[in-house]
């Protein structure tokens, strides 16, 4: 099985399928906090849960409120298994380590163009490595 | 990699709780994204939004309970952005009892981290004042381009946890805008147009802001602005772009002491020049209202420092606000302090105004007031409140005045 290496940002591992989207995504203000649906009208992924998917997208966008908006999904149990990204900032970094979401970055590709919707993907934020299980 | 002290290793290992633990957590791989090797000391701190009950919500508020609970202490004066309400008058802004006691659990956690209380956007109306040169750490975006680029301070948009764990350490990562290569010129904005008032510098800002996104602009003009003016060119400027610093020459400190660094010909990659017209369309842009009644009239975003209170009351002379307006004007404390006690405060409470301290427009849970027309003297206000759906138009502080006596909008 092929284990493609990029960075840790926060630490966990989580298995699970495979959510992804090509366009930058808000946590404040464009996913529901109390359902975990994404509720901005102009998203691709408008209407689709991320709750317990391994959201891939290219980075965040929007308000510093993002690392407060991922902390509350995660504590309402809504968030994310884990989450890839091209990029990060201090927003998502915050987020993701207070809400405990394991999190890579700078994989040696576009992850949003090799990793399809429904695939099971593997995510080892420890070591900041990820594997397609299916 | 980044070497820390002692103290900072304890708190890493989890000796002082987890809340502590992850703040460091962040600091360092915020330092690692970034390329970072070592840390810049910092003179104070202002965090973020980290006790805006409707920004970070009871999350942000139980963590800060926590964090102050595990007796961690703020290692360097630390000043404190805007809360959701008004501290002393929430009754009279209609906040719920159980609200009010929510947002009080995060001030009193702030108090026992050893907090500064000016609870303002503007902490330098409250004696912030950064040294030339100096390192800081800020998060609040009309904040942290203000001190850049008028104090020639250092932050970058420090984001709410860095600034947390800035003032639990006394350190930031040092890149960004730390750093004086980050901090030359890249925009030359040739300002032809004539700016009479404050709320033109918005207007300027928020014209130019879309073009510079996270680039630093360069100004040069034949006005010469004061300092009010640069907070409002400064907050419209970081709402509509990412950008923390600009520059105006023969005005900010930094192109002053250092012309030729900071406006180094090869580093631009554009000039543009700004027009009259470039401005009066942006007034024109910025007006959404459907109708001419007004429901708000708003001022202080960046908050008032004392000179523009009272220039407020001095308008406000013998005038009665319209009953079916409200005019809010938000001010730190301090500044709320010092207007009662030249008068100034009850000449705008005896016209039917409001003078706000510890908060704003923007950070009250504003929706819940169900004002349809909104009318503010801030290109920055106007950014956030027509974003939460509100109908907006943005004008002089004497246009806005107008309004409130006259109950409409006929500019």
């Amino acid at each position: 099985m092929k284990i493609y290496k990029g960075r840790s940002i926060s630490k966990g591992i989580a298995e699970g399928d495979a959510l992804v989207t090509k366009q930058p995504l808000s946590f404040f203000g464009g996913v529901d906090p109390e359902t975990g649906f994404v509720v901005e009208r102009s998203h691709e992924l408008n209407k689709t849960s991320i709750t317990d998917k391994i959201l891939v997208m290219p980075s965040t966008k929007g308000s510093t409120a993002s690392t407060w908006a991922l902390i509350r999904l995660s504590e309402n149990k809504l968030a994310p298994k884990a989450i890839i990204t091209i990029v990060t900032d201090a927003i998502v970094i915050a987020g993701v380590i207070i809400g405990q979401i394991p999190t890579i970055d700078q994989l040696p590709f576009d992850p949003t163009v090799k990793f399809h919707t429904g695939q099971i993907l593997k995510v080892n934020g420890d070591k900041g490595e990820v594997e397609i299980k299916r | 990699m980044v070497v820390l002290t002692n103290y900072e290793k304890k708190l890493l290992k989890g000796e002082y709780g987890q809340e502590a633990k992850q703040l460091l957590e962040i600091l360092l791989k915020v330092a690692e994204i970034n390329g970072v090797s070592e840390f810049a000391e910092v003179e104070h701190v202002m965090i973020g939004n980290t006790c805006m009950l409707s920004v970070a919500g009871e999350t942000g508020i139980n963590f800060l309970g926590k964090l102050a609970n595990s007796g961690v202490k703020f290692k360097v004066p630390t000043y404190t952005n805007v809360v959701s309400m008004d501290l002393d008058g929430w009754q009279e802004l209609g906040i719920s009892n159980n609200y009010a006691e929510t947002q009080f659990k995060g001030v009193e956690a702030w108090k026992k981290l050893g907090a500064i209380l000016n609870c303002s956007c503007m902490p330098f109306f409250s004696g912030a004042m950064p040294k030339y040169g100096a390192h800081v750490a800020y998060a609040d975006t009309a904040t942290v381009i203000f001190a850049n680029s008028y104090f020639g301070a250092k932050s970058n948009r420090e984001s709410d946890m860095v600034c947390l764990a800035s003032a639990v350490t006394g350190r930031v990562p040092n890149f960004g805008y730390h750093l004086d290569k980050t901090r030359k010129g890249q925009f030359l904005i040739e300002v032809n147009a004539s700016l009479k008032n404050e709320s033109d510098y918005g207007a300027l800002g928020y014209y130019i802001g879309k073009f510079v996104k996270e680039k630093v602009p360069v100004f040069k003009s034949f006005n010469n602005p004061n300092v009010s003016n640069l907070i409002q060119l400064g907050s419209s400027l970081a709402s509509t772009g990412t950008t923390s610093l600009f520059h105006w020459v023969g005005v900010t400190p930094e192109i002053r002491q250092n012309p030729d660094y900071y406006l180094d010909e090869s580093q631009i990659i554009e000039t543009i020049s700004v027009a009259d017209k470039d401005l009066t369309d942006i007034y024109k842009q910025l007006n959404t209202l459907q109708h001419s009644q007004v429901d708000l009239v708003y001022i202080g975003c960046p908050h008032c420092d004392i000179e523009k209170i009272k220039h407020i009351s001095s308008l406000l002379e013998g005038k009665r606000i319209s009953d079916s307006v409200e005019l809010w004007i938000s001010a730190p404390s301090s500044v709320k302090h010092l207007a009662s006690k030249s008068g100034d405060l009850q000449e705008i409470e005896r016209a039917g105004g409001k003078i706000l301290s510890d908060t704003c427009a923007v950070i009250l849970p504003i929706k819940s007031y169900n004002f349809g027309n909104v009318v503010t003297d801030s290109a920055k206000a106007q950014v956030y409140l027509s974003d939460f759906g509100l109908n907006t138009a943005f004008g002089s502080i004497k246009q806005c005045l107008k309004a409130a006596t006259s109950g409409r909008w006929d500019e």
